[in-house]
């Protein structure tokens, strides 16, 4: 796959030197990888490569992969990876396949920038259009970023879910609302969380053929046509896999009653583990519910409010899963600030980039470091690791808000422009 | 022919009593190295139901950290209750059934009323029955009608309650002495409704429970006052298993002086109230009940043989009768067993099929083809769907 | 608008939130806040009012311009967002509230289960049928035997449970010992019978003896078979003296089963009958009853071989096991099943604890009566490998002593070496005979314990294992009669048939019993603790017990005993799982102050935001209604 797209050559080298660095540290540095897959910011337990590995070995032999309960991921996943040779830990060719999801992934983002969708959406432009990225600049953000590098080389198999939304908008933008649909119902398969970004990539779609065709396109029409490609292509899969599984039906209450209930409470740099540990057990499940319903609400009001630009409803709600999510990850952030360059535009209207930034970068070089003196060390407990987590959330919702209120107020500015640029103050 | 063994019964002792079997439980609440004394406490009292006689499988042990080999131990791998360090507490035949994150409310619960998952080792069970004496012992951080478990959770009084009036209910035990050593410990019992139990704390409402003294070398304090002079009235008085001791005598031993708080004793709930409490022994609760049959070395084998013939008839009918049924029974059961692994049926009719686990590491090749079969579908519809809905 | 979306972010400083477990929220109040308005803008969307506002001083000094009103589409997206919030809160966040909080509690047939230990519903009959086969007899002596045998027996049968019933049965040829056909009169029967529906309990074959001058009675090892010989007697004295003979013979059984009665239910009847049965007798029982481990339909028996050294190293284990232990286990597993296991822990000494002394006239090392209890080594013995599987495990231990203790005995016991401990096991310790070991000319243990070695132990841990299985071990009671003639006592406790019947007729009542009380425990507890979850199968389970405790009732009324162990065993079962089901457990009391703390976090930073926005468009609702009637009214006026 090549970036189909003239740019310079400059760019492409930086782009091909960051694949290149890849297939040599899986090469020539695999205890690198090695120790990326068992760090708990890397892999959760639906995530997991070493996992995958306990399921492909138990598939092989014809055993329920999900024999045991080490195994959450989907069925589809295993006979993709029993296709790839040498299925030990350390493989070259499983390297490849996650370089070029990275690729893909890159490549994909670059479409989305360049056809200026952040920028100018159906119904609103920025006044501030000008100073966006390009689509080469973009995939050279994705592909350094070291959350990027870090779920790619710990082979968390959110990469897939990842690599299918990032094709589900690149297709809604370039007007191809079945593709993106089909792309929403593998990443909704695999993780099932992205069916949450249904409502506004359907807003896309729909700008989208409006945009397109001259003729007028029937809303109601357009939604009923994207629903039942969604449900028929999510149908598909859980039919296939039941096939695969050898007619068995144990595996959604394996992957998704997991995903629900959240059973394995494994630190992550999320939210949920330290309180289900916490809680009292008779409430356990009116939170679980609480939890899920937090992350669901978000969709309806902001969808309702950031209307214009439906790109951003979905950039926000990537952000929002990568905080409240039971089983977050870095890559799931790395999947978020995979779309943050594109609203460069509203960057000057944040007003607390240093904070969040200097939050993040501050939790990223300590939590490790606070994992390992509460798991290994034994001289720290759960409560340092937790505190991390808590201050990497806040870093997480402070950059959130914080381009909420931006792209807010960029809006506000084109219905009063003479505030352009003015501080704003309390009334 | 039976008879023609002499049984024995061991002592006078075994006849008065009414109870058939002494099991403790004896529990420390607290974590953490500044919390020694509560390990010291229980272990103490550990030790001294050995000595009177309740076995390992009838004491639980309930600790929820490991002092002895805390960092901070300045003496790896002991504890002491006492500054002069002459008895190590932790050193053989300890046999701990709760430790660490196991002691949890939930589980002290469950143990009491023995809700467990299937599974359970009988060892970490309370196997009481209605002729069992019980001794619970609990140390810790309390309050007003809460004793705290490891600094996350605490158990409410009315939840003691409830749990003893479940063992009361379903006859699971026939006397029961409840202790507790914390602040605010005569709360803990006040709730309780259960007959047949006699309820003794350390210290009233709005009382702490004091330590009885620090060890500079352990740095930390090592037992508690209560439980020092309970376990000092155990050591010298109740020397041996016979000891005539009585509760009364015990609770008489209570001296606040040296307490430094007011303790308390709950007779109402016991039938016959303080008069037939006062008087039971203290090794009806700390002893073991001395029960062992012991019997002669004379058989006569002639009996035996007459009988174990009869049983060879008896056997040849049953099997009979047993092979006439299976003849009737249609039911197969096709399971292939896995590599070494003895498979259960399931308890239902229905035969569960286990397929047996290939061994080799080589992927069988149909699979391959339906992963190429999947991608190469999912590959298609990315493709060809668009051309087809457009 | 969005300035005032701006000022409220800045009011509400994320911070706050955090320090107030508020982390659910932050983003649900920031994207609250963009949804939301101050007052201050409502009232600019009124221009009148905001004119006022701009009067007011400290409002309007800080504001250089005044905001242009509010878009009508503004305010209609604001409701909206809220709108879907609270949709989501109502529709969704309610319903999961209601199933998640509230405890499910499954409807109990609490009456039904009650009545069982009111005693309205079926009380356990256990009737004993005995067959009288008279061979030697005409008809009308063998109907006048069996007449008076009855009358007499009633008399003396005072224990309603069990009423006994003789009746004149067809000789049946098989185990005829002696092989001779018995003359039948096929006219001779006072009652059809269904040999199907009743299982005799005896078989009481009256033979006539040649010499005999006393009636005398001898038992059928292989089966529930009495010979009654008698001599030159009368028909009554025949039958009053057959009447005692079956009396005495299940007199043991009735204590046994007015014992458990007694103890078990309570019964005022079974304490009565209780306390006209000899002292000794009863005294036996007692002893019996707390020997015996607690009834279960499988036991795990583990044979360990302990020694302190490293030999012996092998022993007769499997030929001794089918010599001794499999007959008995065979023959049980109609009552219960056996699994058996063996192990040999070589350099396992027992407890620390204990110190023998050496006796040095009879050369020999005694262990200390008090030291018996403590002698098993729990702490490192590995005696219980049963984990995870169903059942109790019962123990036997055979200890062979270091060559320096041997022989070891128990002191005062007349060179006993074993003993039984209840309801958990037996020990035996042997001295097996010391040979010099070639090399180092010392005396040692011989490396393996052959079958002869072993028998003396397995002899003891049979009587032990029956003991501990609860088989009436207790001789035949010598019992005063009215007869003139004195009945034949038997010198020895009748068969092992005999008594396995006994054992499951004991059985039954016991875990008819059981399973009386525990439902009857379930349905107080149901009744005392309104909190506690009662899961649908804990109802299932108890409604299966209930019918199985019918069905055993019927099926002791009608004599059929290994059908009713059957149903007992499944009624205690399933009242057994019923009351200790795992999910009924839970800290059952919660305080109010707990249930503040769980959903402040909730009502506080998601709740007020929530709340607060719904309260302003509806005051701004009302607010528009009420300038609506307003301008209504000025027009019409």
């Amino acid at each position: 796959m090549t970036v189909n797209m003239p740019i310079d050559r400059r760019k492409a080298l930086v782009i091909a030197a960051a694949i290149v660095g890849r297939i040599l540290v899986f090469a020539f540095f695999p205890q690198l990888p090695e120790l990326l897959t068992g760090q708990v910011e890397v892999s959760t337990p639906v995530t997991s490569y070493k996992r995958l590995q306990e399921g492909l070995f138990l598939y092989i032999r014809d055993v329920s992969p999900y024999e045991g309960g080490i195994f959450h991921q989907a069925p589809l996943l295993l006979p993709l990876f029993s296709l790839l040779p040498g299925r030990s830990s350390i493989s070259l060719t499983t390297g490849l396949l996650y370089t070029l999801m990275d690729l893909a992934n890159a490549n994909a983002l670059a479409k989305i920038a360049d056809s200026g969708e952040a920028v100018s959406s159906r119904l609103f432009t920025s006044p501030r259009k000008g100073t966006r990225l390009d689509g080469a600049a973009l995939s050279i953000a994705y592909l350094f970023n070291p959350f990027t590098i870090a779920g790619c080389l710990g082979r968390s198999t959110s990469a897939f879910t990842n690599t299918a939304i990032v094709h589900a908008v690149s297709n809604a933008v370039t007007g191809s609302p079945f593709r993106a649909m089909f792309a929403l119902a593998l990443a909704s398969y695999l993780s099932m969380y992205p069916i949450l970004l249904f409502p506004p990539l359907a807003l896309l779609c729909w700008d989208q053929a409006v945009q397109k065709s001259n003729q007028k396109v029937g809303g109601l029409n357009m939604g009923m046509n994207l629903t039942a490609s969604l449900f028929a292509c999510i149908n598909g899969f859980l039919w296939l896999s039941f096939m695969v599984m050898g007619g068995s039906w144990e595996f959604l209450s394996a992957t998704y009653g997991f995903h629900l209930s959240v059973p394995d409470l494994t630190p992550n740099v999320g939210l949920w583990w330290y309180f289900f540990i916490e809680i009292f057990d008779s409430f356990r499940e009116f939170f679980l519910g609480t939890f899920w319903l937090q992350l669901v609400a978000y969709v309806g009001g902001l969808t309702l409010r950031v209307r214009r630009q439906p790109l951003f409803i979905i950039t926000t709600l990537l952000g929002l899963f990568a905080i409240f999510k039971p089983y977050p990850s870095i890559s799931d952030v790395s999947l978020y600030l995979a779309f943050v360059p594109l609203y460069k535009h509203i960057f000057p209207l944040m007003r607390y980039t240093f904070i969040a930034t200097s939050v993040m970068l501050y939790a990223s070089l300590l939590g490790p470091a606070f994992y390992h003196l509460w798991i290994y060390a034994g001289s720290g407990n759960a409560n340092f690791f937790y505190a991390i987590t808590l201050v990497w959330s806040l870093g997480l919702s402070m950059l959130v808000g914080d381009m909420l209120f931006a792209v807010l107020r960029d809006e506000w500015e084109v219905e009063r422009p003479e505030m352009k640029g003015k501080e704003i103050k309390r009334i | 022919m039976l008879l023609s063994l002499v049984v024995l019964a061991v002592g006078a002792a075994s006849t008065l009593a009414t109870h058939t079997s002494n099991w403790a439980v004896l529990v420390s609440t607290s974590r953490f190295w500044f919390n020694y004394r509560h390990l010291s406490n229980t272990l103490s009292l550990y030790r001294t139901v050995k000595r009177l006689g309740i076995p390992d499988s009838q004491i639980l042990l309930l600790l929820p950290d490991d002092m002895a080999c805390n960092p901070r131990n300045a003496f790896p791998g002991t504890v002491y209750s006492n500054a002069d360090r002459r008895m190590d507490l932790y050193g053989e035949n300890v046999e701990v059934d709760y430790r660490g994150y196991e002691v949890t409310v939930e589980n002290f619960i469950r143990l009491l009323t023995d809700r467990w998952d299937e599974g359970v080792p009988a060892g970490k069970r309370l196997g009481t029955d209605e002729g069992s004496n019980i001794l619970i012992y609990m140390t810790g951080h309390g309050g007003s009608e809460f004793l705290k478990f490891q600094d996350s959770e605490e158990i409410s009084s009315w939840d003691l309650a409830d749990a003893f009036s479940q063992m009361r209910e379903k006859k699971r035990y026939n006397e029961m002495l409840f202790m507790i050593d914390t602040c605010q410990a005569n709360t803990l019992y006040r709730q309780f409704y259960a007959s047949g139990m006699i309820a003794t704390g350390s210290s009233e409402e709005d009382e702490s429970s004091y330590s009885h003294h620090a060890d500079n070398d352990v740095g930390v304090a090592v037992i508690d006052r209560w439980t020092y002079y309970v376990l000092d009235f155990l050591e010298t008085q109740v020397t041996g298993p016979t000891s005539e001791k009585t509760l009364g005598d015990l609770f008489d031993s209570y001296d606040i002086r040296k307490i430094h708080s007011n303790p308390g004793v709950r007779w109402d709930l016991f039938p016959g109230g303080e008069a037939a409490g006062r008087s039971r022994r203290v090794v009806d609760f700390f002893g073991n009940v001395q029960s062992v049959e012991v019997q002669g070395n004379r058989t006569k084998t002639e009996l035996w043989r007459e009988d174990i013939a009869g049983l060879r008839g008896l056997i040849a009918e049953y099997e009979e009768r047993a092979e006439h049924q299976e003849r009737n029974q249609t039911k197969t059961y096709t399971v292939t067993a896995a590599v070494g692994a003895k498979i259960s049926t399931c308890e239902n009719s229905q035969t569960s099929r286990v397929k047996a686990m290939n061994i080799r590491d080589e992927i069988d090749w149909r699979k391959q083809v339906g992963g190429i079969t999947v991608i190469g579908g999912l590959a298609a519809i990315w493709f060809l769907g668009p051309m087809f809905l457009s | 608008m969005l300035s005032n979306g701006v000022s409220q972010k800045c009011k509400n400083d994320p911070k706050e939130y955090w320090a107030g477990l508020g982390f659910l929220c932050v983003i649900m109040a920031s994207s609250e806040d963009v949804g939301n308005d101050d007052d201050t803008e409502q009232k600019s969307t009124q221009p009148e009012e905001a004119k006022k506002s701009a009067n007011k001083p400290g409002i309007a000094t800080t504001a250089k311009k005044q905001p242009p009103p509010e878009k009508p589409e503004a305010v209609w997206l604001r409701t909206k967002v809220i709108l879907s919030f609270w949709a989501v809160v109502v529709f969704l966040g309610l319903p999961v509230w209601w199933q998640t909080t509230s405890i499910y509690r499954a409807r109990l047939p609490i009456q039904q289960m009650l009545e069982w230990s009111e005693g309205t519903a079926c009380q356990p009959v256990l009737p004993l049928e005995i067959w009288v086969v008279s061979p030697g007899l005409v008809c009308e002596d063998a109907r006048h035997v069996v007449q008076i045998a009855q009358e007499v027996l009633d008399t003396m049968n005072t224990f309603p449970v069990q009423p006994i019933r003789i009746r004149l049965a067809k000789s049946r040829p098989i185990n005829d010992s002696k092989g001779q056909p018995f003359a039948e009169d096929p006219a001779c029967f006072l009652e059809d019978y269904d040999p199907q529906s009743r299982h005799p309990a005896l078989h009481l074959h009256l033979v006539p003896g040649e010499d005999a001058t006393e009636l005398q009675l001898s038992f059928d090892p292989h089966s529930a078979r009495a010979d009654l010989i008698y001599g030159e007697v009368s028909t009554r004295a025949l039958g009053s003296g057959a009447a005692s003979t079956v009396y005495n013979i299940f007199a043991e059984e009735q204590a046994g089963l007015a014992y458990k009665l007694a103890a078990q239910d309570n019964s005022n009847t079974a304490a009565r009958y209780l306390e006209s049965v000899p002292e000794d007798i009863r005294s036996a029982i007692t002893a019996r009853e707390n020997r015996a481990l607690k009834y279960a339909s499988t036991y795990h028996l583990t044979f360990s071989l302990f020694t302190p050294a490293g030999s012996p190293s092998s022993w007769a284990i499997e030929s001794a096991l089918e010599t001794h232990i499999q007959p008995w286990t065979s023959a049980f597993s109609i009552i219960s099943n056996f699994s058996i296991n063996s192990q040999i822990q070589p350099y396992s000494a027992y407890s620390p604890s204990i110190h023998p002394f050496q006796d040095s006239e009879a050369n020999q090392t005694l262990l200390r009566r008090q030291d018996l209890s403590a002698f098993i080594n729990a702490a490192e013995w590995p005696l219980s490998p049963s984990i995870g599987a169903d059942g109790p495990t019962i123990n036997f231990v055979l200890y062979v002593p270091s060559p320096s203790e041997i022989p070891l005995t128990i002191e005062s016991s007349d060179g006993g070496s074993s003993w039984l401990i209840p309801q958990w096991g037996g020990v035996t310790i042997l001295n097996p005979p010391l040979h010099t070991n070639e090399l180092t000319g010392q005396p040692s243990v011989p490396r393996h314990l052959d079958l002869d070695t072993l028998h003396p132990a397995f002899e003891t841990f049979t009587s032990q294992l029956l003991s501990l299985l609860g088989l009436p071990t207790t001789p035949q009671p010598q019992m005063t009669t009215t007869t003139t003639r004195r009945p034949p006592s038997p010198t020895a406790p009748s068969p092992a048939p005999l008594r396995l019947a006994t054992l499951t007729r004991l059985r039954t009542l016991s875990l008819h019993l059981l399973t009386r009380s525990t439902l009857t425990s379930l349905a107080h507890l149901t009744t005392s603790l309104p909190s506690i979850p009662i899961p649908h199968r804990v109802a299932s389970l108890v409604s299966a017990s209930l019918s199985d405790l019918d069905r055993t009732c019927s099926s002791l009324h009608a004599s059929r005993w290994g059908e009713a162990l059957g149903h007992a065993t499944r009624a205690w079962q399933d009242s057994e799982k019923a009351f200790f089901e795992k999910s009924m457990v839970g800290q059952v009391y919660f305080p109010d102050e707990h249930k503040v703390a769980v959903y402040l976090p909730l009502l506080g930073p998601v709740g007020v935001p929530l709340l607060l926005g719904l309260a302003r468009e509806v005051a701004r609702y009302f607010a528009r209604f009420r300038s609506w009637r307003a301008r209504g009214t000025g027009a019409s006026g």
